[in-house]
């Protein structure tokens, strides 16, 4: 490579790094002051994209000049940074104090409202913006063009930089979010208004992922995809970097931005991989990122833990009678409901499959559609490439699924919290990564398609017996072995650690075999889920289907042994009835999402038995 | 023959501050011990290490002759000690008898077994043990429940389910009130005289102590000042000095 | 002397209990400040003295008969506006914020008092504590415990409060360093704060304080002069439950 190539391709690696690390460095403030994870900061940069277009177009039509131009980037962030506000008082101050889990899924609720709201305001046509007058051109670098605009991105970053630290170091109010980083109980002991500071920062973190949204439309359009490309990188950043610590993040987005410069040249092809494969790393080597600090340990009671409800002889009962009728359903049912209750029972196995590791095990994985679709993918290439039968793909779907699971969750489980949370996350996306640019063996984007069944299974009905035997067996099993002595002892580490380990019980290695159990029970559900469909693309694997399994947990409740196939047929019924009426059913989901998070927080079936639990001890007293 | 625990020079530091100092003790079957001192004088971290939370820098803690130093909680666990907690710490989501029989199943090394039905599982030596600590009118109910007092009693079950030959108490009667303190040691002393287990406590309570240990330990600044029968303790000048903060 | 009636005083405290989780940790707590006095809190370690400060901070959870400071119920409120009543709270773990530096210490506790003066300023906090002088711009973190306990006072001072809760300021620092806290609490109630002082040690108690308050294992077992239980080790030993 010859120097001055270096040089410039340097160049290149600095400016993308400075726009992620402005976007990030909002993520992560909002994480030091109110702990939480927001999904949503992706919406916000995409809605400080749009907002700059529609503003710079109005603003220079008046006037053409830098002015003008600079006048609507900083309005965009502003109201992207107002919006953040909203999302604060209406929605975050309510959950401060729920389970993390509850706190990503309520701001993922806000990512598909504002999805759906920006198509609905911008329509769904890619919106480009103007160039950014004054800085059209491009200038000489060692004998290389380079244009201005990015060179005045290289230095962006690094005036966002100063400008936090100022903020930081040289005003009261930014003394006051350090100080919440470190200890909000001392600051709120010295009189500081805690929901004050909170909106405050809150704000700040959203306007500056409104500022990264607005500083790209004079290189790219808006699209209303730019949200979920933005936010996985950005969570790679500050986990990186160390969640709540700013200079953490610019180191983070320098190594990340220099990385994919490179990257690109040496490994087209896995570029992707490499930006996770190097957070996974940095997480395994130091859990806390590089700038980063342990999680304080919290004080105050642990959150509530539901009893799980013995298997009673009626419970028999009704799982004997839903076995019947799902027996007898081909009889009265069509072919569109065959396909249905399929897929319902597919979704069923994933969601219950999640369920072992978030409502037995305490372990949340937020990165679950990756072992769903290593299982379908994994079916789908023995096909594709070894000429497998159906039969030998069905068994390799949980044992892919299973390996992998197994590999990665030694790692994983030694990690707890938001950090776990994240690395599932990340190992999400190298595999999705994968199945993405390794076109050749995948099929790229466009996945791989004829995959059918056996001929004795290719039948509809067929087939719908084969999914109930094998997704019902496999239901069946993980409620036995929520039950059986490992159950026990993964809920017992999941109440206590401190006492699982000193009665005996590895924690680790429990939540180790429960990754490996649940990846491979997830597996068999993509395999099954690949042959009744034909085909498989990257979006099984894609975050919003790991969303869709934590709906489904969330929606019947966690902590619940059946709770989740009740969420899965309703999740799915909802989807394929509810989406084919409108346009905005992503709307109606987040809502959802968000109602019961804040309505229900042990889910349906859970805050029901709660319910009943309650009324049943005040009769008995 | 050698005593059941005995603690040779144990000595830990953090970052340059000496938290326990060659710790010495030693303690037989059917004995109460308490080992008390003021905030910050090293009884948890002693504690810490007797049970394997906390590697020691220096000494040797040997359990019935057997140098048990180092191992991991779960190991010396195994090995017959069972361990309280100041704040208890039980399974919140389970029962009563549920909580001990995760206990017993662990001890019988079946926690990996997917495939048993776990509610019937130990079931009858789980009654039997919640029973020994009075809670057999609460066996069925989720320890969420419980009042305090008696979620003591179920750690004490569950530091019973892997038949200790030594128990470590931190605090055990800490958080509930007079009333049932005593209740609860006269508990732990019956279990300790008829199993011939022994006890080393932990206490801030000193009549419990005083009307319950066979032996007083007293630590002050990380290392072992005074040691003896009650009667001897609360005659000694320097444990005096100690608690009454006229030792400036 | 006799410990001012309840309904008389700054701070109020009629029937209160505290807990964490769901251990019970004082048990029907009666006690009162009156304005400009200053009491000492004695105990053992574990007898509950530092929950009963956070107890009237709003840190921990608490049932209370009667919480009143300054004319003002305080038993729902949240803590910063507990605070803010001009209550000012010194932790036992002194909580500073190691990622400032000293200074940024005291910015984060600069507050006008509840009457809306700002008598405090750096330079009296200077005077007050000289060590505190030569390192306005050092990390909070570079300090020595005597330091840090210093900074922690001065923090809370920031806030123009008219009352001070301080939890074992002596803990644990040097004989040197604990003579010079003496003079500073001196000090600031020469000049008028009412303080409740939490310790263990009743030789430093006795450098301030006049009454004393005894706690063991969660209930008052002794409020009267000082003097009284300093003299007579039987009766301190009784009341300590020892």
């Amino acid at each position: 490579m010859e120097p001055s190539f270096f040089v410039v391709q340097t160049l290149n690696g600095l400016a993308s790094a400075s726009a992620l690390f402005i976007a990030a460095c909002g993520l992560t403030i909002i994480f030091g002051v109110t702990r939480i994870v927001n999904f949503a900061h992706g919406s916000f940069y995409m809605l400080g994209a749009y907002f700059a277009v529609l503003l710079a177009d109005r603003l220079l039509g008046i006037h053409y000049g830098p002015l003008m131009f600079w006048v609507a980037v900083l309005l965009a962030a502003l109201g992207a940074g107002v919006l953040g506000a909203v999302m604060e008082l209406t929605l975050l101050r309510r959950i401060y104090k729920a389970p993390e889990l509850f706190q990503l899924l309520a701001t993922f609720g806000v990512v598909l409202i504002v999805q759906d709201a920006v198509v609905w305001l911008f329509g769904p046509q890619d919106l480009l913006g103007p160039r950014a007058p004054g800085l059209t051109g491009a200038v000489d670098i060692l004998g290389h063009r380079f244009p201005v605009y990015e060179l005045m991105l290289v230095f962006a970053g690094p005036v966002v930089l100063a400008a936090i630290w100022l903020l930081f170091n040289r005003t009261r109010f930014g003394i006051l979010v350090r100080a919440a980083t470190h200890d909000r109980e001392m600051l709120a002991a010295l009189g500081v208004n805690q929901a004050v500071l909170f909106t405050a920062a809150v704000f700040l973190g959203c306007a500056l992922a409104g500022l990264a949204g607005a500083l790209e439309i004079a290189r790219k359009p808006a699209t209303p995809h730019m949200d979920v490309n933005i936010i996985a990188e950005a969570f790679v950043v500050t986990v990186i970097g160390g969640m709540g610590s700013v200079p953490g993040a610019f180191l983070a987005a320098v190594l990340i931005g220099v990385l994919q410069a490179f990257g690109i040249l040496v490994f087209p092809k896995i570029t992707l991989v490499l930006v996770f494969l190097v957070m996974a790393v940095v997480l395994v080597v130091r859990p806390w990122g590089l700038l980063g600090r342990p999680e304080p340990q919290l004080r105050g009671e642990p959150a509530m833990m539901l009893p799980l409800a013995p298997w009673s002889r009626t419970a028999s009962l009704w799982a004997l009678a839903g076995v019947a009728a799902l027996v007898a359903f081909p009889l009265i049912a069509d072919a569109f409901a065959l396909k249905l209750v399929i897929e319902v029972m597919v979704f069923a196995l994933f969601a219950m499959s999640l369920n072992l590791l978030l409502g037995l095990g305490g372990v949340i994985s937020f990165g679950h559609a990756a072992w769903f679709g290593l299982g379908a993918y994994g079916a789908a290439l023995a096909v594709r490439h070894l000429g497998a039968p159906m039969e030998l793909a069905l068994l390799l779907a949980p044992l892919t699924a299973g390996a992998v699971a197994a590999l990665a969750g030694a790692f994983i489980v030694r990690l707890s919290g938001v950090y776990l949370a994240m690395l599932t996350l990340a190992v999400a996306q190298v595999v999705y990564a994968v199945a993405f640019q390794w076109v050749e063996v995948t099929g790229g984007d466009n996945g791989l398609i004829g995959i059918w069944p056996s001929d004795w299974a290719s039948g509809r009905l067929a087939y719908y017996y084969l999914t109930l035997m094998l997704a019902g067996a496999g239901i069946a099993l993980l409620i036995r072995v929520s039950f059986s002595p490992f159950g026990y002892a993964l809920r017992a580490a999941r109440d206590s650690a401190l006492r699982a380990e000193t009665v005996g019980i590895n924690v680790r290695r429990q939540r180790w075999a429960a990754f490996t159990l649940a990846g491979a029970a997830a597996g068999l559900a993509g395999g099954l889920y690949v042959f009744s469909k034909g085909n498989i693309d990257p979006g099984a694997l894609a975050i919003p289907t790991s969303v869709d399994a934590l709906a489904m947990a969330l929606l019947g409740g966690v902590q619940t042994i059946t709770g989740p196939i009740l969420g899965a047929a309703a999740l799915h019924l909802m989807k394929d009835f509810v989406m084919p009426l409108t346009d905005y059913w992503r709307v109606l989901l987040g809502l959802v999402i968000i109602g019961f998070v804040l309505v229900f927080p042990g889910g349906v079936v859970g805050t029901l038995r709660g319910l009943a639990a309650r009324r049943g001890g005040e009769a008995s007293r | 023959m050698s005593p059941l625990l005995q603690v040779d020079g144990l000595s830990k530091s953090f970052g340059g501050v000496c938290a326990a100092h060659e710790i010495a003790l030693s303690l037989d079957a059917g004995e109460l011990v308490a080992l008390i001192g003021p905030n910050g004088a090293g009884k948890s971290t002693t504690f810490n290490m007797l049970n394997g939370q906390l590697a020691p820098d220096s000494g040797r803690v040997a359990l019935d002759g057997r140098d048990i130093t180092g191992l991991n909680p779960r190991a010396v666990w195994r090995l017959g000690v069972g361990r309280t907690f100041q704040i208890t710490a039980t399974f919140a989501s389970m029962s009563v008898v549920e909580n001990v029989q995760v206990a017993l199943m662990s001890h019988a090394a079946r926690h990996f077994d997917m495939l048993s039905w776990a509610p019937a599982r130990e079931r009858d030596a789980a009654h039997d043990l919640a029973a020994r600590v009075g809670l057999e009118h609460l066996a069925a109910r989720p320890v969420g429940e419980l009042a305090y007092g008696d979620l003591k009693r179920v750690e004490l079950a569950l530091a019973l389910a892997g038949e200790p030959r030594l128990l470590l108490m931190d605090e055990p009667t800490a958080g509930m009130a007079a009333g049932e303190r005593g209740a609860l040691m006269e508990l732990v002393a019956r279990i300790a005289r008829d199993a011939q287990v022994g006890v080393l406590f932990t206490e801030h309570d000193m009549d419990t102590v005083f009307s319950h240990a066979d032996r007083v330990l007293v630590m002050h600044q990380g290392a072992i000042i005074a040691r003896g029968a009650p009667d001897e303790i609360r005659a000694d000048d320097n444990v005096r000095a100690v608690y009454l903060g006229t030792a400036a | 002397m006799s410990p001012p009636k309840p309904e008389a005083g700054l701070l109020r405290i009629a029937g209160l209990d505290a807990y964490y989780g769901r251990a019970q940790v004082l048990f029907s707590i009666d006690l009162s400040l009156g304005a400009g006095e200053v009491l000492a809190l004695v105990g053992r370690n574990g007898a509950g003295k530092s929950t009963l400060l956070k107890a009237v901070m709003g840190l921990v959870r608490t049932e209370a008969r009667k919480l009143v400071f300054d004319g003002t119920d305080i038993a729902r409120r949240p803590t910063h506006a507990i605070a803010r009543l001009g209550l000012g709270y010194v932790p036992e773990d002194r909580r500073i914020f190691t990622n400032l530096t000293v200074e940024e210490n005291l910015v984060a506790g600069t507050r006008a008092g509840p009457g809306g003066q700002e008598d405090w300023t750096p330079e009296r906090i200077f005077a007050l504590f000289p060590n505190l002088a030569d390192m306005r711009s050092r990390s909070a973190s570079q300090m020595s415990g005597g330091e840090q306990q210093m900074l922690a006072v001065a923090r809370t001072l920031m806030g123009n409060p008219t009352a001070l809760l301080l939890d074992e300021p002596s803990e644990g620092l040097a004989p040197v360093i604990v003579d010079a806290m003496a003079e500073a609490l001196n000090e600031l109630r020469r000049q008028g704060l009412s303080i409740v002082l939490s310790e263990q040690n009743l030789r430093f108690a006795g450098l301030i304080c006049d009454r004393a308050a005894v706690l063991a294992t969660g209930a008052i077992t002794y409020d009267g002069p000082l003097a009284m239980l300093a003299d007579d080790p039987a009766l301190l030993e009784a009341r300590l439950g020892l």
